[in-house]
Order: structure tokens, then C-alpha cells, then sequence
């Protein structure tokens, strides 16, 4: 069985930098601002999390009558097993596969936080289009995109703090090459979204506000 | 009595709080349930006291006015519906909490949570989801149904001004999109 890398990001560049991650840091999130002013109380929402677990940032969503579903796709995509498009595989069905949800869901929030920094292009579009199927027009997606050269290895933990405030947690102290994806890649791979809002971060990430057209 | 009975025959290493546990069903009723790290268990388990898995269980657990714990060397692969379950150790299932449900740090759960509330502490590994059933929701149910799901939400659009760390902003007008374009996914 031949281990296709190529969603792992394996293949990229790493460059060691010092040997303990910095400390954790609090950084304003105006995306995140815009998001929390646009959920209402008088109704209940289903929130799709791609990061891993994090009990602050469900608290801070049941603050709203909610639905949270928690994947962890990074995890999930580097520990998972699966074939190269030669042997019959596809993204499609990879997606299909680790993100299984029936037809008629609906999410009105998707938090993919930093995940598209560590995906291949091919990747990040095959992701976007799996997820459109479960959106509904309006649909508020949630991203930051590094503008560095560099990269953590593995994503980001956010926390979130308040509704204005992201704590960044580094998870590694191995960098890897920043695929440094420009807004007319987003705007290509992501047809079935617009762009809402986006802010540059003196950190280095942008952060965006896309919704579902 | 019973330990002195023991200390006349000369067996005081065999006196432990356990056996005593065992033999007083108001102590053990008090505790709870206990499945130790040895015991496997396929099927459904129902009854009226807590219970703390150490072991494997496999199937169905019913306990739904007590609390279910399932301990850092518990595996457990069953739906729970418990009072409060607390789980330390590995699930895979639903868990169906009529107060509350802890994934503790050392959890690791892969399964869908419904309970009022939910509380995942940092370190717990959880995949699945969480639907936190509060009154809110039944309050929600009589709301009219003018906000029904499909309905778009307004979108703030005003600019918002650079504070702190932001550097740049671009508002761009989200606007409410006419439901008809759902059709276009």
C-alpha cells in the first residue's frame, strides 16, 4: 500500500528554529468580532470546528442554543492510511470519507481556523468544495491565512479568549514552507464563497470572513 | 466484630476496606458500581446506583438518574445515558446526559454529546459532536417560525477601524443573499 504524503505536507520544507515554541500570545481576532455580532440568541446554529477540541472554544459557543461538530481534520488527515489518485483514490472521496454528515445538514459556521496553511491546493479545493455541500447560502466561514514565509509545522490551537480576542498556542517548533495562498487563489478555490472581510494581522496571519454565495 | 473475629485468628493482612465495602450493600449502594480493569462486559447494564468503568464494556449503559464514569483505564464502546457522566478514559459512542457530560484531560471520546451542559477540558481528545439541548431551545420552539434555518441572517457591514494589532481592514458588504441561490451549490 503506497501512502499518498502529499496531504501531509511532507513533501514541503521544514527549518528548525529554536527548540522551545514561544509562549502562547493573545492577539486581537476582528473576524472573529464580526462573526460573534452576526449569531442571534433566538436561534439555534450548527457550528462545524476543523480544529482539534478545545473546551474554551465550545464555551464560548454554548453561550448560543448550538450544534458544535469537533473533527480535528489535521490529525486525521496526517494519521490517515490512503491510497494515491493511481490507485483509484480520490480527494473527493477522502473527504467524503473523514467528513461524513447527511445531506440535509446544514452548518451556519465553520471554524477552519489556520487548516488551509497545511493543505496542498489540490486539497484546499477538493475541502471547500466537500464542505459547500453542507452550507447554506450565508453560511459564515472562519480562516486565517499565513502571509509568512514561514510556517509552524503543525497548525495553531486557538483559543478563544472573548469574542475579540484569539489566544495563539504554537504546537511545534519546526517550521515548514508557508504556501502564502494570495486572495485571488482564495477567490479561485473557493467559488461557492465570497469574501466578507479580511484583516491583516501585524502577527502575520489574515484573517477572513467568507460566506457561502 | 468482624475484624476482631479476624484478629483472633491471626489475619490481620486479609482486613482491607474492601471486603467490608462488599459486605455492606447501604456502603456500597453509597459508592456505586464498580467494573474493574479485569472485567469485560458486552450487553446492556441498567440499575439505580453510580458507576465507575475501569474496564472494557461493550454495548449499552442506562443509568440515567446517576453518574457514569468511565475511569482513565476504562474503554468503553456503548451509548451511555447517565445523570452526569464524567469519562477519563476512551469512549467511543453517544452520551446522552440529562445535567451534564466532562470529557476529563485524559479522555478520549469519538461519538456525538447531548446534554445541557458540556464541559471538554484542555488536553481532552474528542471528535464528534456536541449538542448542548438547553431550555433555550425549547423557549427557541415558540419562537414564530419567521427565523427559520434557511433564513439568512442580516450581516453588519459598517468598517471596522484598525485597533491593536490590525494593520488593514477590508469591509466588504456581506449582504443578505436571496435564498433562491442555495439551488446554485
Amino acid at each position: 500500500m503506497k501512502k499518498w504524503l502529499s496531504a501531509l505536507g511532507i513533501k514541503s520544507e521544514t527549518k528548525t528554529e529554536e527548540p522551545v515554541p514561544p509562549a502562547p500570545k493573545v492577539y486581537q481576532s476582528p473576524a472573529l468580532n464580526l462573526l460573534h455580532h452576526q449569531l442571534r440568541h433566538n436561534r439555534k446554529y450548527h457550528i462545524l470546528d476543523l480544529a482539534p477540541a478545545c473546551g474554551t472554544n465550545v464555551d464560548f459557543f454554548s453561550q448560543f442554543a448550538c450544534k458544535i461538530y469537533i473533527e480535528d481534520l489535521h490529525r486525521t488527515l496526517t494519521s490517515f492510511d490512503f491510497l494515491s489518485p493511481e490507485d483509484g483514490f480520490s480527494y473527493e472521496k477522502v473527504f467524503e470519507y473523514l467528513l461524513p454528515y447527511w445531506k440535509n445538514t446544514q452548518f451556519d459556521v465553520i471554524m477552519v481556523w489556520d487548516l488551509f496553511n497545511y493543505l496542498e491546493i489540490e486539497e484546499f479545493e477538493h475541502l471547500v468544495q466537500h464542505l459547500a455541500q453542507f452550507c447554506r447560502t450565508g453560511t459564515l466561514l472562519f480562516a486565517l491565512i499565513s502571509t509568512r514565509k514561514y510556517i509552524s509545522e503543525r497548525p495553531t490551537s486557538f483559543k478563544i479568549i472573548d469574542h475579540n480576542h484569539l489566544l495563539y498556542e504554537n504546537n511545534s517548533t519546526v517550521l515548514r514552507r508557508c504556501p502564502k495562498y494570495q486572495q485571488s487563489d482564495l477567490t479561485q478555490v473557493m467559488p461557492n464563497f465570497e469574501i466578507g472581510n479580511s484583516f491583516l494581522l501585524r502577527n502575520g496571519f489574515k484573517e477572513y470572513l467568507f460566506s457561502c454565495k | 466484630m468482624w475484624k476482631q473475629e479476624n484478629r483472633k485468628e491471626g489475619n490481620d493482612d486479609i482486613i482491607s476496606d474492601t471486603p467490608i465495602v462488599m459486605n455492606n450493600p447501604i456502603e456500597s449502594s453509597k459508592k456505586g458500581a464498580l467494573i474493574g480493569a479485569l472485567i469485560t462486559i458486552k450487553g446492556e447494564i441498567t440499575g439505580e446506583e453510580d458507576l465507575v468503568v475501569h474496564g472494557h464494556v461493550e454495548g449499552k449503559i442506562t443509568l440515567k438518574k446517576h453518574r457514569v464514569t468511565v475511569g482513565k483505564k476504562g474503554k468503553v464502546k456503548a451509548d451511555i445515558y447517565g445523570k452526569i457522566i464524567s469519562i477519563e478514559g476512551e469512549l467511543q459512542g453517544n452520551l446522552f446526559g440529562e445535567e451534564r457530560i466532562v470529557v476529563r484531560q485524559s479522555g478520549v471520546v469519538n461519538g456525538n454529546l447531548i446534554a445541557p451542559r458540556v464541559t471538554l477540558e484542555d488536553g481532552a481528545k474528542f471528535k464528534g459532536s456536541i449538542d448542548m439541548d438547553s431550555q433555550d431551545q425549547d423557549k427557541q420552539k415558540s419562537l414564530p417560525s419567521s427565523q427559520s434555518k434557511n433564513q439568512v441572517e442580516p450581516i453588519n457591514t459598517q468598517k471596522t477601524a484598525s485597533t491593536g494589532n490590525v494593520k488593514q481592514n477590508v469591509s466588504l458588504d456581506l449582504g443578505a443573499q436571496p435564498s433562491t441561490s442555495s439551488s446554485e451549490k
